[in-house]
């Protein structure tokens, strides 16, 4: 059995991450587009876990850190804006919000 | 406890805080206030001049060489080398325009609080004249030419102010702008000829440091006499649009459309004559030109007739006086243009006094009559309006040049200088060739360059110039005016020049032509002596030997001996001529060929003399040989006080007695000396240390000695007689054209009494014309306006006779006899330098006749035309010469050709320029083309925004994904 180095979860992570882009780009629901968009996040920080201990210092865990606080955030207000677009429209179909289309 | 200097910049402040607070306050304040302020500044104003004028005073009595007072304020630019301040300088010139500008403005002031009582910018007036007045004063104590020119364009700018004050009237506007417009044309002119002189005189303009740059003569701090006299012309040009002289006088008449005051403040006794104070304060410049100064008295000459002329025909009352002030500012500038400095600025001061009080005597006239101008509806007004006819009746006087009043000294001042001042030409430096055309005290000189200078009387001398000639400069030729050397004169006057690259000038004196220039490159070998035989029989000889000699049959030049120089010539006979030259070589001529002779001594020979009793000739190294039957003896000279005589350059034997020019050694320096002998003594005369002569002549009763000073750059002349040598670096010369600019100034004076007192008859004498209405109302001034005609009626009396020289030996009078003269000496003492004059006070007196019987012919026949016997005559005159009557009476119709050639041709190249240029080009294209491109590309670009997020989003990943892309590899 080969072991697990760094390199798997870097892959893992860049799958993560791609799944998580094609996401954004092709799904027209609000809600999976976020769910997306964490999944973007999350694959980040696999990766500045990883090298943080390839490295063996803590920084990547600091950022991580971040990262989760402002994903968290993120998804709060996301959710907010979703939530008002749902009460104006009935849906939460991304392709519908056009208002400010010429 | 203010201090001198500190004065200065007071004078020209308070006038500026007048206006300021009556042009941003007044139209709040009471008419009262108004006028306390206005006429209140220029009362302290004129309180301080004097002030300033007595500290003058008191700095003149212990530096009576140059005293002015200065003051620099601070520096407004300074870069490299240029170098401009804002600095305030009195200096006697000065000082005189100061008091002029603030007394008559007092008046003036004094005087429009009763003119102007009624108008309702009332405010706005005292604050135009205000600003007008420190304007003026900028002008005239500024230090340096730019800041005369600072107050030169405020002068213009309230000029057009109040020209157009009453500018709701189209009329009155455009006359405002027309007087700026002409102004300008002076103005750009103005500033060009002030940026030469700045890049001339190192980046200043500051009238002590110019007049430095111009102290040693030369062309100033030019290069040559054309950009002198270029320079010189600009300035004029400006002159002309400020003094309204021919041709930008146009702008004058129009300007009596302001209110009369301001034509008596501005346009008689200071604005314009603004023009004749910057020339007379640059006189050091123009007398370094005298061609310049031939163009300025030309054009002052031809105004003051011409304005004179059309100034007979005039109907409106205030034209009259309008074209009189162009005309007698043509006086003024003819005085400068003839170099009589303190006449102009004496006429321009009696004409202030006497010119403003016939405008504000106009103004009251004006006034009295509600509004009318024209004088053919007038008359009789001197039964109702006694002060103001008195007081114009002396204007008038004054004017006209009747004698013991102010003008007939300005004016009878400036015609006699200009029938008797002329110029001090410098001699040329190098001044080594002497002759004559035979007439009795003829002489002809020559120096480098080629300049001539001749005279057939000695007291009028005329300089020319041999032409251009191709010349040999190491491998090129050049066109050059060579040096001369030599000069000799054959039996019919005519006579010959050589120079220094060896071609030979022929002519008269004045004209000349290029009589011989060597084929051959190798033969132009400098020329250094010549003889005449004979009308067509002349030899020169040069340096290597060269010998040419002048036949009927032409030129022949040959080369005689070993080619040593030779620089000596002289001949017995035909047939007898003798040549010498370097280390004592001579050579004799028999009539077919040269032979060499013994030589004398080791040095160079330099001159021979004829003389009944042998031949003389002296040499280079000091000595003086005599031929007698054949043999050379020499002769020791010996001088008393001369250590040893270093070098003899010439001689000439007179009498019995040998001159010779030498360069002796005296008490350790180099002198260069007059020797004679006499009964076997030798004696000296010093010509100074440093000097060299280079010929000696016989020249009627004396001995004439030509050279040059230690520095090689003037000519020198020295002549000997009682008291000693006397020395003559400049000579006199007196233009023909003085006497036609005399007759011309003479006529217009006959004019000028002619049609002021014609002005004077129909207004105010005999029975009235105007109707009943307007006479009724016919009332004198009140006293605010009277009391300034008194004031200036008697400075017209009392004014002229501080400037005059012709009571030199009355007894009450002679104190102040040229005290004006005196005053102003320091100012002009460059430029007087280069000029000279002639002061007989006889013939003074008989041309003061002269000027007195041609003002009372012009003032004979005006009352006799007007209120006398010949009442008729004008009438018929107007028919019988139609044409030339109408000519005059549309003033030579130079406003319609100023029209059609250039009025017409800019309006139409403006309104093309608009057309295309401003709305197609600039508006169309520029302004609103530019709006409509950022439109069109915004339209373009907003196909992108379809508020699609997921869109959006593609294009961020794409952008990052070029951007990894380029990154990584």
């Amino acid at each position: 059995m080969t072991p697990i180095t760094p390199d798997h979860y870097i892959i893992l992570a860049a799958v993560l991450f791609m799944i998580g882009v094609v996401g954004v780009l092709t799904r027209r629901n609000a809600l999976v587009l976020l769910m997306s968009v964490e999944l973007m996040l999350n694959a980040a920080n696999l990766t500045f876990l990883t090298f943080s201990r390839v490295h063996g210092d803590n920084q990547g865990h600091v950022m991580v850190f971040f990262i989760i606080a402002v994903a968290a955030a993120e998804a709060a207000v996301g959710l907010a804006i979703i939530l008002s677009v749902f009460r104006h429209k009935r849906s939460v179909n991304v392709d519908e919000v056009t208002a400010m289309k010429r | 406890m203010v201090h001198a200097s500190q004065l200065l910049s007071w004078i020209v402040l308070l006038p500026l805080i007048g206006a300021a607070l009556n042009g941003f306050l007044g139209w709040n304040f009471s008419r009262r206030r108004v006028h306390i302020i206005g006429v209140g500044s220029i009362a302290l104003t004129f309180a301080l001049a004097l002030r300033a004028f007595f500290a003058l005073r008191s700095i003149a009595a212990q530096n009576a060489y140059d005293p002015s007072i200065s003051d620099a304020v601070y520096t407004w630019a300074a870069s490299g080398i240029f170098h401009f301040e804002v600095a305030f300088y009195l200096d006697p010139l000065s000082s005189v325009m100061l008091l002029v500008v603030t007394g008559v403005g007092l008046l003036i002031h004094i005087f429009s609080m009763g003119y102007m009582a009624d108008d309702k910018s009332y405010a706005r007036y005292f604050a135009y004249l205000n600003l007008f007045m420190f304007s003026m004063l900028v002008l005239i104590l500024g230090k340096n030419l730019l800041m005369l020119f600072v107050g030169w364009e405020g002068v213009g700018l309230c000029s057009y102010l109040l020209i157009g004050f009453w500018f709701s009237d189209d009329q009155k506007a455009q006359a405002g702008q027309k007087a700026f417009i002409v102004n300008r044309i002076g103005d750009f002119a103005f500033i060009i000829g002030i940026m030469l002189l700045l890049y001339h005189c190192s980046g200043t303009t500051d009238f002590e440091v110019m007049q430095w740059h111009c102290a040693s003569g030369g062309y100033g701090p030019f290069q040559d006499p054309y950009t002198l006299l270029f320079c010189c012309i600009l300035l004029l040009v400006g002159a002309c649009g400020k003094s309204a002289q021919v041709p930008l006088y146009v702008w004058l008449p129009d300007a009596m459309a302001g209110p009369t005051p301001v034509s008596a403040l501005i346009h008689a006794a200071t604005m314009v004559t603004a023009g004749i104070y910057m020339i007379a304060r640059m006189g050091f410049l123009y007398t370094l030109s005298p061609p310049s100064m031939a163009v300025v008295a030309t054009i002052g000459a031809t105004t003051a007739l011409f304005a004179a002329i059309i100034a007979l025909r005039q109907n409106d009352i205030k034209k009259v006086l309008a074209y009189s002030t162009v005309s007698q500012l043509g006086y003024m500038m003819l005085a400068v243009g003839v170099g009589a400095y303190v006449a102009g600025i004496f006429h321009l001061m009696t004409h202030a006094f006497f010119k403003a009080l016939l405008f504000l005597g106009s103004g009251s006239v004006i006034h009295a009559m509600s509004g009318e101008q024209n004088i053919f509806k007038m008359g009789g007004l001197k039964r109702k309006m006694p002060i103001t006819r008195n007081t114009f009746l002396i204007a008038t006087m004054a004017i006209a040049g009747v004698p013991l009043l102010a003008g007939f000294f300005s004016k009878d001042e400036i015609l006699w200088e200009t029938l008797t001042r002329g110029h001090m030409l410098p001699l040329p430096a190098q001044l080594s060739a002497a002759g004559t055309t035979g007439g009795e005290g003829s002489l002809v000189l020559g120096g480098e360059h080629g300049i001539t200078m001749s005279t057939d009387t000695g007291d009028n001398w005329t300089q020319s110039r041999v032409p251009m000639t191709a010349l040999q400069a190491g491998n090129s030729t050049v066109m050059r005016w060579p040096n001369l050397t030599a000069a000799t004169a054959t039996p019919d006057g005519t006579v010959w020049l050589t120079s220094g690259h060896g071609v030979i000038y022929r002519g008269d004196g004045e004209n000349w032509e290029l009589a011989h220039s060597p084929d051959k490159a190798s033969e132009a070998k400098a020329l250094t002596a010549a003889w005449a035989a004979g009308d067509s029989d002349v030899w020169f000889v040069g340096r290597l030997g060269r010998v040419v000699h002048y036949t009927a049959g032409g030129f022949t030049d040959t080369t005689v001996g070993t080619q040593v120089g030779l620089h000596a010539l002289i001949g017995r006979s035909t047939s007898e001529i003798y040549a010498g030259g370097d280390r004592g070589i001579i050579y004799r001529y028999d009539g077919k060929t040269w032979t060499q002779q013994p030589s004398l001594g080791s040095g160079r020979i330099t001159a021979f003399a004829d003389t009944d009793d042998g031949l003389y000739a002296v040499s280079s190294q000091g000595g003086l040989y005599h031929q007698v039957t054949g043999e050379w003896l020499e002769i020791p000279m010996k001088v008393d006080g001369l250590q040893a005589v270093l070098s003899a350059t010439s001689i000439v034997v007179k009498g019995n007695t040998i001159h010779v020019g030498a360069s002796a050694r005296k008490g350790g320096q180099q002198v260069a000396v007059l020797l004679s002998r006499e009964d076997g003594v030798w004696r000296y005369e010093s010509a100074g240390a440093g000097n060299a002569i280079t010929r000696v002549m016989a020249h009627g009763e004396s001995v004439l000695a030509i050279g040059t000073t230690g520095n090689g750059r003037n000519g020198r002349l020295w002549r000997t007689g009682d008291g000693g040598l006397q020395e003559e670096s400049r000579v006199p010369y007196k233009p023909w054209y003085h006497l036609v600019f005399y007759v011309v100034a003479l006529g217009a004076a006959v004019l000028t009494a002619f049609y002021m007192f014609r002005l004077y008859f129909l207004t105010f004498e005999g029975e009235t014309r105007a109707d009943a209405a307007t006479w009724s109302h016919v009332h004198e001034s009140p006293p605010s306006m009277t009391i300034p005609l008194i004031v200036l009626a008697f400075l017209s009396i009392f004014g002229g006779y501080i400037g005059t020289p012709l009571f030199e030996h009355v007894p009450v009078l002679d104190g102040l006899t040229n005290k004006l003269h005196h005053w102003l000496e320091p100012s002009f003492r460059v430029a007087d330098g280069r000029l000279h004059g002639v002061h007989d006070l006889g013939a003074a007196w008989g041309y003061a006749g002269l000027s007195v019987a041609v003002a009372g012919l012009g003032i004979v026949l005006a009352y006799l035309f007007y209120l006398g016997g010949l009442k008729d005559m004008p009438g018929k005159l107007s028919e019988r010469f139609a044409v030339v009557d109408r000519v005059i009476s549309n003033k030579f119709y130079v406003d319609e050709l100023y029209d059609v050639v250039f009025v017409r041709g800019f309006r139409a190249i403006a309104r093309v320029l608009h057309q295309v240029f401003d709305v197609l080009i600039i508006d169309g294209l520029g302004v609103r083309g530019s709006a409509l491109l950022l439109a069109g590309i915004g339209k373009a670009v907003r196909v992108a925004q379809n508020g699609n997020v997921q869109q959006y989003l593609v294009a961020v990943i794409a952008g990052l994904a070029a951007l990894a892309w380029y990154l990584g590899g």
